[in-house]
């Protein structure tokens, strides 16, 4: 079976998929389950918006988990 | 406590090492589904490292089996409410397993290079010669892309979202790759890139 979802570049540098990447696609792609109440539509946006917020921090924590 | 859906498959075994051990699932009209139980998704932090445990178990299971996933983030108040909603949508569901079992997702994105777009800008212009370029190009790398990944694309789909246009493929497990070489070996014209992921769980082609 093929490997984590990866990414091939052309007329740019080559670099693994990145976080804003992997959660640009499960914010944006999937089934929706019709009818879950917790976050409306409205607050998925606003999500959306807090999570580019934070992905630069949460980066420099894994590459920090990374090392040890 | 809330429950947070991760995907649907057929009911098939997993090791418990792909799953992960914090994902449970529940069998229901033929369909098996993935969740976890989640404390509230109180601030971003969390919301973050929810979403990438999210795509990482999603990511493990699909590379065992079929799934479907559910857009993050599709939380339910209770399992009862989970399983009465799915149960709901649970016929559609099967469909699209039936239909995509044994296929993936592979995704191209082509976006202009923002380096040519301030060359172009400094034109007196450059609206327009921006514009009829980009539709240009964006024309030129179509037919480049379905000639040369053709043989290897069941299916397309085609998607212009903001400054950049995507392609989704959907191709047959094990061909990745060879869609993937035969992306690599185009030529973009020149202030265009091209970036390709995959393989995805086939989402774009739930709906027929």
């Amino acid at each position: 079976m093929s490997a984590e979802p990866t990414l091939v570049e052309i007329g740019a540098a080559e670099r693994d998929l990145s976080l804003v990447e992997i959660l640009d696609h499960v914010l944006n792609s999937g089934v929706v389950l019709q009818g879950s109440i917790v976050i409306s539509l409205a607050g998925v946006d606003l999500v959306y918006v807090g999570l580019s917020a934070v992905i630069t921090s949460i980066e420099t924590a894994l590459r920090g988990s990374e090392k040890r | 406590m809330p429950v947070l859906a991760y995907c649907v498959s057929f009911p098939l075994n997993l090791p418990a090492d792909e799953v992960g051990a914090d994902i449970r699932w529940f069998d229901s009209d033929g369909l098996r589904c993935y969740y976890a139980e989640v404390a509230p998704l109180a601030n971003e932090t969390v919301i973050a490292s929810t979403a990438l445990q999210f795509h990482r178990v999603n990511t493990a299971m699909f590379r065992q089996v079929t799934i479907l996933p559910f857009r993050f983030p599709a939380i339910s108040d209770t399992l009862d409410e989970l399983k009465n909603l799915l149960s709901r949508q649970a016929a559609n569901l099967a469909g699209a397993l039936h239909r995509l079992q044994g296929v993936a997702q592979m995704e191209i994105n082509i976006h202009a290079d923002p380096h040519a777009e301030e060359e172009l800008a400094s034109s007196g212009t450059a609206y327009l010669h921006r514009a009829q370029l980009r539709q240009k190009q964006a024309d030129e790398v179509g037919k480049q892309i379905s000639s040369a990944a053709g043989p290897y694309a069941i299916n397309w789909k085609q998607q212009a979202r903001g400054e950049s246009l995507r392609f989704f493929a959907l191709v047959e497990r094990g061909a990745e790759q060879q869609f993937s070489q035969a992306i690599s070996a185009l030529t973009m014209p020149k202030g265009v890139e091209c970036r390709v992921t995959g393989p995805w769980p086939p989402t774009e082609f739930i709906e027929e």
